[in-house]
């Protein structure tokens, strides 16, 4: 049956179904509206497929994804000065859009053999430092994302990162995190320098990095 | 995993992880010997002990000003349990 039904107002006492070729499409009440379909297109562009809104319908701020890494063993390392990746410390992820941000964050746990030693942490991209996640030049130090001067070698210290980078891809990328240290002593990750002491007074912890890809 | 065995026994060792392993500079895997490692005591394990019961510092600068003020008993005190501290944890 074929036909155009043209009006000003459909009014119902209760519900108000529609059905097309003998199947129900789309419902609604006073309160609700339900479409059976799982996809959604207003003015020529999708906006829901298969239920869940699409990636180009997410307001700016969304997140879009996350990734995170755990790590929890320990890493150690006769320190050099030279930047060195922290084993196990990584994460990858694969924007879904090129103008998307990524939010780099987490903690490391840190330690030294001995007392009065500095360490450092830097962030790593596709196997280079993000020379936007250091501090500037302008004088003879070296620049790093955070940084930490032990004092204790009983205890440990867990420093935090932050960096909002725009990879301007939707290849998978790959961030990591290296730390370099202050010559001398052997630098710890995720125990204290010294692990005689089980008082409390210092802790296997973790470390962490986790990605998160920002609506832009 | 025991770290610190491991750089005593192995000086080319420059990095290890629990999960990856050991590692020399040039990235090249160690092999370990664990039943050596296991069995590696720490020369040092008895100044850990010794430091977490030695007297506080503060202490001493107290014994020190009163001993320049000619008065030996704090000074003769502090001394008395640092000595008691190196008699529970001897040198192993």
């Amino acid at each position: 049956m074929a036909g155009i039904l043209k009006c000003d107002q459909v009014q119902s006492d209760s519900n108000l179904s529609f059905n097309i070729a003998g199947s129900n499409v789309a419902f609604m009440n006073a309160t609700s509206l339900q479409m059976v379909g799982s996809n959604v297109s207003l003015a020529g562009t999708n906006v829901f497929t298969s239920g869940k809104l699409v990636t180009s319908a997410q307001p700016t701020g969304a997140v879009l994804q996350v990734v995170s890494t755990t790590k929890t063993d320990v890493f150690s390392m006769s320190s050099s000065g030279t930047a060195t990746a922290i084993t196990g410390l990584s994460a990858s992820i694969t924007p879904t859009s090129a103008t998307s941000k990524i939010l780099i964050f987490g903690q490391v746990t840190g330690s030294f053999s001995s007392t009065t030693y500095g360490w450092n942490i830097l962030i790593y991209k596709g196997g280079s430092v993000i020379t936007g996640a250091t501090g500037d030049t302008g004088n003879s130090q070296p620049r790093a994302t955070s940084g930490m001067y032990h004092n204790y070698a009983y205890g440990s210290e867990t420093i935090p990162f932050y960096y909002l980078d725009s990879p301007a891809t939707t290849s998978s990328t790959t961030y990591a995190i290296y730390t370099f240290q202050e010559p001398g002593a052997t630098f710890y990750v995720n125990r204290a320098g010294n692990v005689t002491q089980t008082d409390g007074r210092s802790t296997n912890a973790i470390s962490n990095i986790t990605l998160m890809e920002i609506a832009a | 995993m025991n770290h610190e065995a491991i750089y005593a026994i192995y000086p080319q060792v420059v990095t290890i992880d629990d999960t990856a392993g050991v590692f020399d500079a040039n990235g090249n895997k160690v092999t370990i010997d664990l039943a050596a490692v296991n069995a590696w005591v720490d020369p040092n394990a008895y100044k850990y002990k010794r430091e977490r019961e030695y007297p506080p510092l503060t202490d001493l600068a107290d014994a020190l000003y009163h001993q320049s003020k000619g008065d030996e008993t704090k000074l003769t005190a502090y001394l008395a349990k640092c000595e008691a501290v190196k008699q529970k944890y001897p040198k192993e």
